[in-house]
């Protein structure tokens, strides 16, 4: 059969990887915290593709696109002020680090809440971890510092636990904000001098509105693109079998 | 089927909330000792359609993996107990608390409601009762005939009573505190109810302990601020549209792949 149309399969299972990733981030573009989602392409070798096949002409055509990855944008997101004492957004690196029944996980989701007794928590109910633990506050006046010492009543209480995780950030979203560690991947404290927080504040998904509508015209137009390629190459198919072959 | 018709849909069912919620705040805009509420999001769980690490060839790895997220949905909706504005009415049974604490009610059940709305009335046998007719909890009776009504900022209640030269201390208002008053159960009717994660109710004395001072003669206006929320319903509103545009594309792109087949 065709080879082309196999290539112009792959473009349009790819073009459908991308418009999954930019549909999860414009679902979430109100996520206070959320990281937008990438998708990353090659082009498959070759080799692959043609079956180690030596033949020269096979090994040039028929190339097809494959997918690879998907990975994050830590890039910061925008601040804006809530006025709520209880938010907090990380300007620059960090994560707050959380304690879950699965281990400590990190979010950049600082809009905490209390549990009953009084415990910082996150929204999802996790206990949000300190230098010392959980983060035990009472009934009173709740501060958070820029540095993310937490007073009440303007006494310190704890300061919240962010860690870096170097430049490129190896982590795993497991939804409900946090990210988890992937294999290697090592926490490492930031001092006071590294963290740089901004109280009463929320940061915004950086998702870009614009930019994913662009990628929505982008993935629709390329879509139809293959689909009438497909069309195209099976009639071609279609002649070969039925005019070229026609007997009598 | 296409997986991004059904995450931008929890998208949209997301910024519906949002504009629920900013609903519920505006309308509630003059209601007195209101607290607005706001919606919080997170995303939801990931398909790993390759872990990171999968070997790609003898002696490469998959750097990162392919996970896939299939949307957002709602987290909580947590009310923002900020202090609301002060409207002074000059009524002496209006009460507004500076700082934190609520006003205890007893409910028809018997059980205790927890209000910020001060707006105190006299019923039938003299009581200091709510709008709704819940007396305050310890009771405060104002006999009939009684002037100069005093709230003191701790609460302390006197008044000139017939046949008296001086005043006479009548009862003390109590407010309660909470741990999380945010886990506050809202029943309607600008009452409270006390749950699990609001933590146990500490009655006493206004302005001891950190419970806020009385006012009186003064309200609570709601802490709705109406630009704040035109902001909350423009964004969500935009989002709605945006999050609706990607299932237009999954139609479209549905749409010219049935096309291939004539």
């Amino acid at each position: 059969m065709n080879r082309a149309i196999y290539s112009s399969v792959s473009g349009g299972m790819a073009a459908l990887a991308r418009l999954d990733a930019v549909a999860q981030n414009l679902a979430n573009v109100n996520t206070a915290g959320y990281k937008g989602e990438r998708v990353i392409f090659r082009v498959r070798p070759l080799d692959e593709t043609a079956g180690g096949s030596t033949d020269p002409i096979l090994r040039q055509t028929g190339a097809q696109v494959d997918e690879v990855g998907s990975f994050r944008d830590f890039s910061q997101g925008a601040v804006r002020a809530s006025g709520n004492p209880l938010d907090v957004a990380i300007v620059g690196d960090g994560f707050f680090t959380v304690a879950t029944p699965r281990g400590e996980r990190y979010t950049r989701q600082g809009s905490f809440a209390l549990d009953g007794e009084g415990n910082l928590v996150t929204q999802h109910g996790d206990r949000v971890q300190g230098d010392g633990g959980d983060i035990r506050l009472g009934t009173g006046k709740i501060a958070i510092g820029d540095d993310g010492t937490v007073s009440l009543d303007g006494n310190p209480v704890g300061r919240l636990k962010v860690v870096g995780f170097g430049e490129h950030p190896q982590l795993l979203a497991e939804g409900n904000a946090l990210f988890a560690p992937a294999s290697g991947a090592t926490a490492a404290p930031l001092d006071a001098g590294e963290v740089r927080l901004q109280p009463e504040s929320i940061e915004a998904a950086n998702v870009d509105a614009v930019s994913s509508m662009i990628e929505l015209v982008d993935v629709t137009r390329g879509f139809e693109t293959y689909m009438r390629a497909i069309e195209r190459l099976d009639a071609i198919t279609s002649r070969a079998i039925n005019e070229v072959g026609r007997v009598g | 089927m296409i997986r991004a018709l059904y995450t931008a849909a929890t998208g949209m069912n997301a910024q519906q909330l949002q504009i629920d919620v900013v609903a519920n705040n505006l309308a509630n805009v003059n209601t007195t000792g209101f607290k607005k509420s706001r919606a919080d999001f997170q995303d939801l769980l990931y398909q790993t359609l390759k872990a990171p690490g999968t070997p790609t060839t003898n002696n490469t790895q998959s750097p990162t993996g392919i996970q896939v997220g299939l949307g957002a949905k709602p987290a909580a909706i947590q009310r923002i107990d900020l202090q609301g504005d002060y409207n002074q009415s000059g009524n002496a049974l209006d009460l507004a608390i500076e700082g934190q604490g609520y006003f205890q009610v007893t409910l028809p059940d018997g059980s205790i409601g927890f209000t910020r709305a001060g707006s105190f009335k006299l019923d039938n046998q003299a009581r200091m009762v709510s709008s709704d007719g819940n007396p305050l909890d310890p009771s405060v009776s104002i006999p009939a005939g009684s002037v100069d009504v005093t709230i003191g900022q701790d609460g302390t209640v006197t008044a000139l009573t017939p046949g008296q030269s001086a005043p006479t201390t009548l009862g003390n208002i109590q407010t309660a505190r909470f741990a999380n008053p945010a886990g506050l159960r809202a029943l309607g009717k600008n009452l409270l109810q006390e749950t699990d994660t609001s933590g146990a109710p500490q009655p006493g004395t206004p302005g001891q302990d950190g419970r806020g001072t009385l006012l009186q003669g003064f309200l609570e206006n709601s802490n709705v601020s109406v630009v704040e929320e035109l902001i909350a319903l423009i964004t969500g509103q935009r989002a709605y549209e945006v999050t609706s545009k990607a299932i237009q594309v999954a139609d479209e792109m549905l749409r010219s792949a049935n096309a291939v087949v004539q």
